[in-house]
This record gives structure tokens, sequence and C-alpha cells, in this order.
């Protein structure tokens, strides 16, 4: 494999990760605008604790990931007091504090950076980012999926029926913050070094962008939107100076006829439909 | 005991604001009596089935179901101690299939964590399954499990309404106007449908306000104008009371 595609690869195995980051927030309904400041907690976690302690490579991420997922958990009691943008705006800040304390941070290096010792390769994170398909994939087709959805849908409802509300709500959240801390943690021991000007309103906001362009409804969708937004920019390499207007009018024109974004539920459900008929037919005929 | 009421209301009052909605209102449904609860418009029967289900606090009185107060329990609490519900404006998750709408339908008595993270919406064995599968097969509705709701007609959505609130196991099925927008054909097969229900030992409640259906199908009724009970008795009785027939004076349908 040669650099330029294995550069590319591994950039798109963490945006897989990091948008499933904010994904399961938009399943039940949050929009996380503070995203980049968990994949920061998840990156300096990691990378202290595989330098000062010495701790394996692989251990520090999954537990760097913990770290994000009780921080999250914490911070879900008073930001999802708050709903709608008023939530964004509370994740937003949350997401300014934490990037002001890498930055104020000396142990870590501050804004100077922070040097990683150990390394993880392209294979070992295509196996994390499998994981977190995966996990996320079955948690969907889970009660706990169903409940999601049905959370996201009529809170209402779904508290009388016994679904504990804020506490679903609270997992989606700390779920995302889990995958975007142990993203980070990837992130960080791949590429040798981190600094705080990477986990700025824009690498959320990027992110948020490309997981609603593939589509929420469906665990797909992250997905795809995730692989569109790494890889269009590659195609229009050649049209150096205009690959980002090209790009930028490329998700305009897509988000026009599909404002629930490239993937929805009703869509895999005709194609299911589509394969079963396919099937039957199959079946009488052979 | 088996005299003793499944479902009482004691004094129960509400007001949204300043206006009361709810003054000072009491009642029992029996175990096992179809009981109609009817009244003209914004008289508050919704209001009490949401006072009954814990959607709005009560501002006084007391509720109980099966001996226990209710009053003050949580509302995602409820259904566990015996009151389930539909809702006057169909309030399925549109995003969810039907079968799994009526599979939330039973989270009620999913208790280990265990039936949380199993995989039930990719098999189709599981006990649950089988369960909501019969239900809605029982309610004719089987052969549109796997379709999205959202795209049902609106006779076939009040069902599967019913069929969720059927799977939370409660002993009190509250139900907000099920056979409003049915045909004829429609509302028959909905009053068969309830017989059904009711004689496997659940106590129906209804907001109803089609008096042929009410006639036909209950036994008890309770009779609310502005929030406050004016009648209640059999639905011969309450036809002929002069309260009843004042309250709805202009419209013939008493
Ligand atoms: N959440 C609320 N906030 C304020 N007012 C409310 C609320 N819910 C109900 N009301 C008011 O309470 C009164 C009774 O409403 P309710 O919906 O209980 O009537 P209803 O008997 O069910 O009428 P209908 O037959 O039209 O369904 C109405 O005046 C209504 O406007
Ligand atoms: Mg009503």
């Amino acid at each position: 494999m040669s650099g330029y595609v294995e550069g590319i690869l591994v950039i798109l195995l963490l945006n897989v990760i990091f948008a499933y980051a904010v994904y399961w927030p938009l399943a039940a309904g949050q929009l996380n605008l503070g995203v980049a400041g968990f994949v920061g907690i998840g990156a300096y976690v990691s990378a202290y604790a595989s330098n000062e302690f010495g701790i394996p490579p692989y251990i520090a991420c999954v537990g760097a990931g913990f770290v994000a997922f009780a921080l999250a958990l914490v911070i879900a009691v008073p930001v999802l007091r708050t709903k709608g943008i008023y939530l964004a705006l509370a994740t937003f800040a949350f997401g300014q504090v934490l990037q002001s304390l890498f930055l104020n941070l000396e142990i870590v290096g501050g804004a100077a950076g922070y040097p990683v010792i150990s390394y993880i390769g392209v294979g070992g994170i295509a196996v994390c980012t499998a994981a977190v398909f995966l996990i996320t994939a079955f948690l969907d087709r889970t009660r706990f999926g169903l409940n999601m959805v049905a959370v996201h849908d009529d809170e209402a409802v779904s508290d009388l029926f016994g679904i504990n509300v804020r506490a679903y709500q609270a997992l989606a959240f700390a779920l995302g913050a889990g995958f975007a801390g142990f993203g980070g943690a990837l992130y960080g021991h791949h590429f040798s070094y981190i600094e705080p000007q990477n986990y700025s309103i824009l690498f959320s906001i990027s992110i948020v962008l490309f997981v609603l362009l593939g589509g929420t409804q469906t665990v797909v969708g992250p997905l795809v939107g995730a692989a569109f937004f790494t890889l269009l920019p590659e195609v229009l390499r050649g049209s150096e100076e205009w690959r980002y207007a090209i790009f930028a009018v490329c998700i305009i024109v897509i988000m026009i006829p599909r404002p629930q974004g490239l993937i929805t539920s009703d869509q895999l459900s005709a194609l299911r439909q589509f394969l079963v008929r396919d099937r039957l037919r199959e079946e009488r005929h052979g | 005991m088996a005299d003793q009421p499944i479902l009482s209301l004691d004094c129960v009052s509400k007001s949204f604001g300043g206006l009361n909605v709810i003054k000072n209102l009491s009642f029992d449904v029996r175990c096992g009596q179809r009981t109609a609860l009817i009244g003209p418009n914004g008289a508050g029967k919704s209001t009490v089935f949401n006072l009954i289900s814990g959607v709005f606090p009560v501002n006084s009185g007391r509720i109980s179901v099966n001996g226990n107060d209710i009053t003050n329990v949580p509302s995602r609490k409820r259904m566990k101690l015996g009151v389930s519900r539909s809702f006057q404006n169909i309030r399925l998750v549109q995003h969810l299939s039907v079968l799994e709408n009526v599979l939330v339908g039973q989270t009620p008595r999913v208790t280990s964590l265990g039936d949380i993270l199993y995989p039930i919406r990719m098999t189709s064995g599981s006990h649950w399954q089988c369960e909501a599968m019969e239900v809605l097969e029982r309610a004719g509705l089987a052969a549109f499990a796997r379709d999205h709701v959202g795209n049902l007609p609106y006779g076939v959505q009040k069902q599967i309404e019913i069929a969720r609130a059927l799977l939370g196991g409660a002993d009190i099925l509250l139900l907000d106007e099920p056979a409003a927008g049915l045909n004829p054909q429609e509302t028959e097969d909905l009053s068969t449908r309830l017989h059904q229900i009711a004689d496997s030992g659940t106590t129906i409640v209804v907001v109803e306000h089609d008096m042929q259906f009410v006639g036909a199908f209950c036994e008890y009724v309770v009779v609310l104008n502005f929030g406050e009970m004016i009648a209640e008795g059999t639905p011969q009785e309450v036809r002929r009371d002069p309260h009843v027939i004042e309250a709805y004076l202009g419209s013939d349908v008493a």
C-alpha cells in the first residue's frame, strides 16, 4: 500500500469512528457540538497513560474511551437539561472549555503539543473501526436501539411505556463521547503527536456535517457520510484551488433533494423488501 | 374483595393556569366493568386520562389502582402498576415498523439487561416476538407487521395503538376515542375485538363520542361536563338523565 493510500485510509477509518461518536447523540435527538473536546480527552488521556505509565497502547485507547464515557455521563446531568439549540450551545461551550484546558495544561505540553511514543498502525485502527461499527450495528438491533428510536420520536409516549427517557438520553450522549475518546486516542497513537488546535469547533462541525449528509436514521448513514467526506476531496484533487468549492457545491446539491441524508430508513426497508421478493422468486423458480 | 374498585378517583382537581379543567371529580371503575367516560367537547375527558396515566400531576385529590395510591407515582412506573392507554391523536413511533411499535409496548415487563441487549430486531424466534405477533394476528394486523406505521390507513394505526397498549400487561386499558374516524365496519370489528380483550380479563375504560358504540359496548357510563361529573349509571339510565340531556342540548346525540 502506498503511503498516500494508507494515509487516506487511516483518515477514513478514524472519521468513521468520529461519525458514530456524533451519530449516537443524534439518534437520541441531541446535536453534540462539543465532540472535538471528547476526542481531545481521549487523545490526551491515552497519550499520558502510555507515555508516563507505559500502559500498552490498545489498553490505553480503550481506557481513554471509558474515561470520555464517564466524563460525558457526569456532564450529561446538567447539559441534558437543555434542549434543541440550547443543548447544541451547551455542548459547544463545554468543548471550548476542554480545548482551553488542553492549551493550558503544561504537563501535556500546553500549546506546544504533546508527542505520543507508542504507535498503532493502520491494521490496528481498521480492527478498532470495525469494532465500533459492529457495536453500533448490534446495539441498533436490540431493545436499546428500539427504545432509542422511540425516545427520539416521542419522549412523552416513551416515558408512559416505561422507558427511562433521561437514562437513554444520557447513555446516547456518553456512548458517543466514548467513541469520540477512543477515536481520538487512536489518532494520537497513529500520528504520534497531538496538539490543542486539533480539537476545535471546526472539527466538531465537520463531523456533524458528514453524519447529517449520510443520514441519521440508519446505522449505515454515518459510514456513507464519512466515506463521502473523506474521499470526494481526494477525487477532486485534480482541480487544486477549486476542490473545496466544488466539494461544498456537491454537498448542497445532495442536501436539496435528500434533506434526511443520503441513506434513509424507508430506502433500506424498500431494499430489504426488494431482496426478499427476489429470493422468493428464485425459490419458486428453482 | 371482589367489589373493590380497580380504578378509583377521589376528589381529583386539575387546573391549567387559571382554568379549572377538572373539579373535584370522584368515580370508581369496577373490575371487569366496561366503562365509558363521555361528555361534550372540552369537558375534560382526555385530561382525566392524562391525570390517571401521569402525564400531568393532579392539583389535589387521589387516584388509586388496585387499591394502591398512584397519585405521586412517576408516569413511567404507572403502567407496571396496571394502567395502560391509547391516545386521541395517534402517537405511534413513526420511524418503527408495526411489529417494532408493538414490541415497545412490552417495555414495562422488560426488566433484565439480557432482554434489553438481546438483538430482538435481528431475529424472530424470541418469546417477545411470538407474543407480539400473536396479538397482531388476533387484531387482524399480522399482514402489516413489517410495514412502517406512517404509511398505513388511520383505522389500522388506531388498532396498532390498542395492540401496543395491551402488551404492557396492564389490568386497565384507557382508550381515548378508539372509534373516532372509523367507518361502520371498522367500528364493528373494533367492538368485537374489545369484547375479546374484556373477556380475557382486562378492564376497559373508553372515552367516546359515538353513543351507539357506547350503548352497545359499555355497561357503565360516567358523564362529564365542564370538568364535573353530572351523571353516572347504565347507558339507559344516563340517557334519561335530565342533566345529561341538558348538557347535550342542541346536539341530539344523547
Ligand atoms: N395541557 C393543557 N394546557 C392547557 N389547557 C389544557 C391542556 N389540556 C387540556 N386543556 C384544556 O382543558 C379542557 C379540557 O380538555 P380535554 O382535552 O380534556 O377535553 P376532552 O373532553 O377530551 O375534549 P374532546 O372531546 O374535544 O377531546 C379544554 O378546555 C382544554 O383546552
Ligand atoms: Mg379528548
